[in-house]
């Protein structure tokens, strides 16, 4: 039987000795995809982040705002609203005429 | 960790792989058969708890993936095989065998494993082994005789 089993692993020598490919790198990798939909949530995120701020809202021009106040004025009857509704016209014929718009 | 799952794996792909070409007899099956354990094992590493020898545990993942693959080839058409090395026509003298037999021969006779070792690995008594054994050197024997001119 012991000659038997030396015969039998000479035979199968050039299995036993035979040539190991290297191993495959078993390490996990992430997907692919996965990588690229968080680099771009990433993008994102910094877009938001890095925005530039809203402009404030137009102002209506100077001329605009003085037909408004000089409407309303007209059409008040409490005296002490009017009062104040006319400092405001004041300081608005001022800025126009600051700003070179002609006003009646 | 990556350094111990990578000596892990330098010390156990040359035996692994090296059952798996005995029972494939076919390089390319060999490596992704061996592929297939390697991953499944290092995936299940962390559950295994060391009630039975590494081998055991081990040499069990590679016998499902086997089992696989020979359910998996009842479907496939297979290709012509390549021109075959020293290896695999050596291996082909355990190709004869029964898969059990096979396999219990492969541990003897190549991974030189004890009659205990195979039986632990197998999940079989000894005397199961003992026998199989002496079956196999029977079979291998006639084939040997007849191969040698």
């Amino acid at each position: 039987m012991i000659d038997d089993d030396r015969d039998l692993r000479e035979a199968l020598e050039p299995l036993r000795a035979a040539p190991v490919p290297p191993a495959p790198d078993f390490r996990p990798r992430r997907s692919p995809l996965a990588a690229v939909v968080a680099a771009a949530g990433l993008l994102a995120l910094l877009a938001w982040v890095m925005r530039p701020p809203a402009p404030p809202p137009a102002e209506p021009p100077v001329a605009v705002r003085l037909q408004a106040v000089e409407g309303r004025i007209d059409s008040l009857s409490a005296s002490t609203l009017k009062e104040l509704l006319q400092t405001e016209l004041a300081l608005l014929r001022r800025e126009a005429e600051l700003a070179g718009i002609s006003s009646k | 960790m990556n350094d111990d799952r990578d000596r892990w794996v330098a010390s156990w792909w040359p035996r692994v792989y090296r059952m798996a070409l005995a029972m494939t007899a076919h390089e390319a099956d060999a490596e992704d058969l061996a592929q297939e354990t390697m991953i499944s094992a290092l995936g299940a590493r962390g559950r295994f708890r060391g009630g039975s020898a590494e081998s055991t545990w081990l040499y069990a993942i590679l016998r499902h993936k086997l089992a696989d693959r020979a359910r998996r080839r009842r479907v496939a058409v297979e290709p012509a095989p390549p021109a075959r090395s020293a290896a695999c026509e050596a291996a082909d003298l355990l190709g004869g065998l029964p898969e059990t037999l096979r396999l219990t021969a492969a541990l003897f006779y190549i991974d030189d494993l004890s009659v205990e070792e195979i039986s632990a690995a197998l999940d079989v008594p000894a005397a199961t082994v003992r026998w199989r054994l002496f079956e196999a050197r029977r079979q291998l024997k006639a084939r040997l005789c007849r191969e040698t001119p």
